[in-house]
Parts: C-alpha cells; sequence; structure tokens
C-alpha cells in the first residue's frame, strides 16, 4: 500500500498513475485556494504552481486552510509551500509571490491545467484568457455567502467573459465569504478535476453548476457544451 | 407556459422558488412576477442576473428577449469570491 491507496475505490492505478503526471497552475492561496491546493497534493500530482502576492490577514482566519495566528503577515504561497511538502514530499511545489497578470505566460507552458483561486470576476476573466494561451482547460469556482459555482472551461469558449461581462464584483461583497462554502466549492472542483482527468462522462465541461447550501440545491446555470460560439 | 426560478437574494428575500408565467417579453414576464410579488424591488431585478435555457445571459435592464412556451428562466446574482 502507498499513500493513494485510498483514492484507488474510484480511480484505478493507471488513472493514479495518470494523476501523478499533471502539472497544475493555481492561481489564488486564499479560501478555495487552500482547499485546492491541499486537494492536489492529497491526490497526488507531479507539480503544483501556486501564485498569490497576499500575505496572511486576521480577517482571513475565518476560512483560509493553512492562516493561522503564527502565519499572520507571512506570504501565503510559502505558508502553503512549507505546510504541504510534508503531506507528500514527491511533490514539485513553486511558488510565485506575485500577481498573475504580472509573470509572463512563459513560465507555465508545461502547465495541463490551471485553477481558479482567485477572488474577483476580473481577474477569472484573465485566467480564462490565459487557458486561451497555453491552450488548456481552466478550473473554475467561485463563492458568495451560502453560494457558490464551479465547471471546467476549455479554451475558446470564453464562458466566463459571456458569464460575468463587466461586472466589478458579486454577492461576496455583502455576503462575504464561510469557511464551509469554499470548503464545497473547492471539494466540488477537485472531484470535476478528477472526474476530467478519467473521461467521466459526467464531467461539467463548458457548463457552470450553481450551488445553494442555503436550500440544498444544484442546478446548471450556463451550458456552453457544443456551443462555442453561442449567445450572450 | 415560461417557467421561472428564483436562486440567491430574490429566493432568500421572498421565499419564493419558481413559478409559471404566460410566454412573452422578458419585460412582461418580470411585470408578471412584480405583480405576484408587490414586494419585489426594481433594485433586486436590476441587480439579478437572467439566464435563457442555460445558454444565454442578460444583464442589467436587457429585457427585449422573447420567451416561448417551454422556456426557462433564472432571475439569480454573480458570486465572484474565492
Amino acid at each position: 500500500m502507498n499513500q493513494y491507496y485510498a483514492n484507488q475505490g474510484i480511480i484505478n492505478e493507471k488513472q493514479q498513475k495518470a494523476l501523478l503526471t499533471k502539472r497544475i497552475l493555481l492561481i489564488g492561496a486564499g479560501g478555495l485556494g487552500g482547499h485546492l491546493a491541499n486537494g492536489f497534493v492529497r491526490l497526488g500530482l507531479k507539480e503544483l504552481i501556486i501564485v498569490d502576492p497576499d500575505v496572511y490577514e486576521i480577517t482571513n482566519l475565518n476560512r483560509q486552510l493553512f492562516s493561522d495566528h503564527f502565519a499572520l503577515n507571512k506570504a501565503k504561497v510559502e505558508v502553503l509551500k512549507k505546510a504541504l511538502q510534508p503531506i507528500n514530499p514527491e511533490v514539485t511545489i513553486t511558488v510565485y509571490q506575485s500577481k498573475i497578470e504580472t509573470l509572463d505566460s512563459d513560465l507555465f507552458k508545461h502547465v495541463d491545467l490551471i485553477v481558479d483561486g482567485v477572488d474577483t470576476p476580473k481577474v477569472k476573466q484573465t485566467l480564462e484568457m490565459l487557458g486561451e494561451t497555453l491552450n488548456v482547460p481552466l478550473l473554475h469556482g467561485a463563492i458568495g455567502g451560502w453560494y457558490g459555482q464551479y465547471g471546467i472551461v476549455l479554451p475558446g469558449s470564453a464562458l466566463l467573459q459571456t458569464f460575468y461581462q463587466t461586472i466589478p464584483s458579486g454577492l461576496e461583497k455583502t455576503l462575504r465569504c464561510p469557511t464551509f462554502t469554499l470548503g464545497v466549492i473547492a471539494n466540488y472542483m477537485l472531484s470535476e478535476y478528477v472526474k476530467w482527468i478519467i473521461h467521466h462522462p459526467n464531467t461539467l465541461i463548458d457548463q457552470i453548476m450553481w450551488v445553494d447550501l442555503e436550500n440544498n440545491e444544484q442546478h446548471i446555470l450556463i451550458d456552453k457544451t457544443g456551443d462555442p460560439n453561442g449567445e450572450s | 407556459m415560461v417557467k421561472v426560478k428564483f436562486f440567491a437574494l430574490i429566493r432568500s428575500n421572498h421565499r419564493i422558488a419558481q413559478m409559471e408565467v404566460e410566454s412573452g417579453s422578458l419585460k412582461s414576464i418580470i411585470n408578471t412576477i412584480k405583480t405576484r410579488v408587490p414586494t419585489l424591488s426594481d433594485e433586486e431585478i436590476d441587480n439579478a442576473v437572467i439566464f435563457i435555457n442555460q445558454r444565454k445571459v442578460m444583464h442589467q435592464k436587457r429585457y427585449d428577449e422573447i420567451l416561448k412556451d417551454g422556456d426557462e428562466l433564472i432571475f439569480t446574482n454573480f458570486v465572484g469570491g474565492g
């Protein structure tokens, strides 16, 4: 038995090996990002690249995995690297304490997937464009209050551009970000990632799933499957 | 008939999950909804984002769309946090 033994009830050995070849670019090391980074390292992968310019602040402690009172004012990406490496010493963890917009996309030419852990619609759309540049999918997620959404965006679909257009922010501005909604959405994202790797027919590709924890419901908001130039 | 579903703020504030309305323009459907839910404000409608048949997205005040029988409308709000 190895450290991936308990993954292998739903994925086979070959699929686990496929996971272990993946190089993933995670942008954002906050609420979604902490949960996502933890999940990727435990699932197993080749390289996790984490990009985030921020240090931990007191208001992060309600939700951000690996934040604590000793980590205040420390770079999130450095804290994550230190915490994650002992969980899985075989993973290469590369970090950039920077905004994604200021980094050269050539740094990420080798990645298989971009992961959205950022907290503004504008940067989410920037990640979608980066996905087009690198020709890799974007694993999207977002939350506000009791509500969240997630899905996989293929390069060229412009799904998030259609979706958010020019709005500066959503419900997170007033309803903010509780830990459980972030944990739920981050883990739905990880589940879609695994489904994508194993070519599961129910993978949410070019669709956005809405999650309502207040009423225990889910619903697809938008579906661009087979409609790459769909109207907006 | 057009099936209208309410998510997020409208659902939470007015305790309505869904209703069926006569087909017609989005504008006329919004008027019907406002008649049935008198506490619903114009601001709440304007702040909502509207999805039609999981295909089209209508942002603020783009209410000229025509809905047919069997169409589905969702009124919700954006989330963008992480």
